[in-house]
């Protein structure tokens, strides 16, 4: 696996307090990743070390298998706050603006360019202030894909869009990653972000929590129900030699290795006289509760 | 660089108002005095051919230098290439190309052009002023706020130098910042002017540096 980003033993610290902890991880070229953890974690500091805004205390940095060094900067687009541009100007406008900046031969062009890998070559030519927060966070993105740029850093891309926006958001990340874009993405929309994650990063207290492809796992994902009756049928279902255990909210229960048992189990309930009210597997965030709890428990 | 900062000013409602006030100053000055009739009269105690681009200056100076605070493009500039520092002159360059122009606008309404003297000390004023606008925004980042400031300070100044001693008002007369454009014409204390204009230059350099685009 080639990798986009390649981080080890990352530490960095801000008066005495330690944010990132020797942090080590790797993110696969055109995939989109996504950079799960708590509110404080280290995810913006990761995202401003890998951006080349700071520089870690200790540890190594390669980007698309260069080691950091400012040069990387061509092939880096970043996104850390929400998209601010000149509303009186068109989006084509805009960013060729960024990329004059960047010093881009035909920016007029470049910028089209880029307006239409994001889909917004039909709204090129109308004003910021009358784009949708959707349009406008896809704008942010057009104006980091400069020529050249293989690797996006979205923090937080989502933040503040409604249901329209964000799909509009996530259905263009994929796009790009169809075209050799690798995308390391932060959110806190775990379960809108599910349906297009390729490969994970769980950070927690600073290190790296779990770390590999989404579909593995996914294998780990346990079956859940919801019952009228939760002790009664985690006793129904442990006599019958499964691995079940009460659930975070009320009336559910995980069972593991379940795959392909939901009528057996039913039916083992059923006989017990307990009615089963919904089932499903676990979510992307009910996987992402259960390794920081794993991670607290060892703690 | 300029480019950027000319697209910027397009269709930009603010900046596009501030422009024509500059341009039109003189007329404005002029058409207020007619219109206030014989017994009250309106002056600008600077020339007409030079109200135009020292309005230009205070007022699309300020708006262009102190752009990005208020409406930001913030760590989108940072990790491009471009400096604060870079930015700030590319800005202080557009509005001295503004400020030109206006001038030439204003000459060719008035017909003539002014004597070569009078032209060099009131390029002199303009530069002088441009640059303590330039480092005042990267401090302020703030359009009002450096309106304000700089009024204030105008006012202020002339009173607070009176304080001193008279051997030493002139020499703080033409080191200090922005004290309008009279201090050019006394050429005795050139050296410590050009001086001061060089600390200017220095500081400018390093209040953007410092700040930047946030």
């Amino acid at each position: 696996m080639s990798s986009a980003i390649a981080v080890h033993g990352l530490t960095k610290s801000y008066r005495g307090r330690r944010v990132l902890d020797g942090l080590t991880f790797e993110v696969p070229e055109a995939a989109i990743t996504l950079y799960l953890g708590p509110n404080g974690a280290g995810k913006t500091t990761t995202f401003r070390l890998l951006a080349g805004l700071e520089t870690p205390d200790a540890g190594e940095i390669h980007i698309l298998e260069k080691p950091w060094s400012p040069r990387v900067r061509r092939f880096l687009g970043v996104t850390l706050e929400e998209p601010r541009f000149y509303p009186w100007l068109t989006g084509r406008e805009n960013v060729e603006i960024a990329f004059r900046y960047r010093g881009a031969e035909n920016p007029a062009k470049a910028a089209l360019r880029a307006l239409e890998r994001v889909g917004l070559a039909n709204a090129a030519h109308r004003r910021f202030r009358d784009y949708s927060l959707g349009m406008r966070q896809r704008l942010y993105l057009a104006a980091q894909l400069f020529p050249g740029v293989r690797l996006l850093l979205l923090d937080e891309p989502t933040n503040g869009l409604d249901v329209e926006g964000r799909e509009e958001v996530w259905s263009t990340l994929q796009a790009l990653t169809c075209q050799g874009v690798s995308l390391f993405v932060s959110t806190h929309q775990v379960l809108e972000a599910e349906r297009f994650a390729e490969y994970l990063v769980v950070l927690h207290g600073g290190r790296v929590a779990y770390q590999g492809p989404y579909r593995d796992l996914a294998k780990r994902r346990r079956f859940v129900l919801r019952v009228d009756d939760a002790a009664e049928a985690l006793a129904t279902l442990r006599a019958a030699g499964y691995e079940a255990l009460l659930g975070r909210r009320p009336g559910e229960l995980y069972i593991e290795n379940a795959v392909g048992q939901a009528d057996r189990l039913r039916a083992r309930l059923a006989e017990a006289g307990v009615q089963v009210l919904d089932q499903r597997f676990e979510d992307l965030e009910e996987l992402y509760w259960r390794i920081k709890d794993g991670l607290e428990r060892a703690a | 660089m300029v480019w950027n900062e000319l697209l910027k000013i397009k269709r930009n409602p603010t900046g596009l108002a501030l422009l024509a006030l500059g341009f039109f100053f003189p007329a404005a000055v002029f058409l207020a005095d007619r219109l206030a009739g014989d017994r009250v009269e309106i002056t600008s105690t600077i020339q007409p051919w030079l109200q135009a681009p020292v309005v230009v200056v205070a007022l699309l100076g300020a708006h262009l230098l102190t752009l990005e605070a208020t409406l930001g493009t913030g760590k989108w500039i940072f990790t491009t290439p471009v400096t604060p520092p870079r930015l700030a002159a590319a800005k202080a360059l557009t509005t001295a190309l503004f400020a030109l122009l206006s001038f030439l606008f204003a000459v060719g309404l008035a017909g003539e052009l002014p004597p070569g003297r009078e032209l060099g000390l009131g390029s002199l004023a303009v530069l002088s002023s441009l640059l303590t606008l330039t480092w005042l925004s990267g401090l302020l980042r703030h359009f009002a706020g450096v309106l304000v400031a700089g009024m204030v300070w105008m006012q202020a100044a002339p009173w607070l130098l009176k304080l001193l001693p008279q051997t030493v008002q002139p020499w703080a007369w033409c080191v200090l910042p922005g004290l309008g454009l009279t201090h050019f014409e006394d050429t005795a204390h050139n050296a410590a002017r050009i001086l001061a204009h060089l600390f200017y230059l220095l500081l400018a350099w390093a209040v953007w540096r410092r700040g930047g685009a946030r």
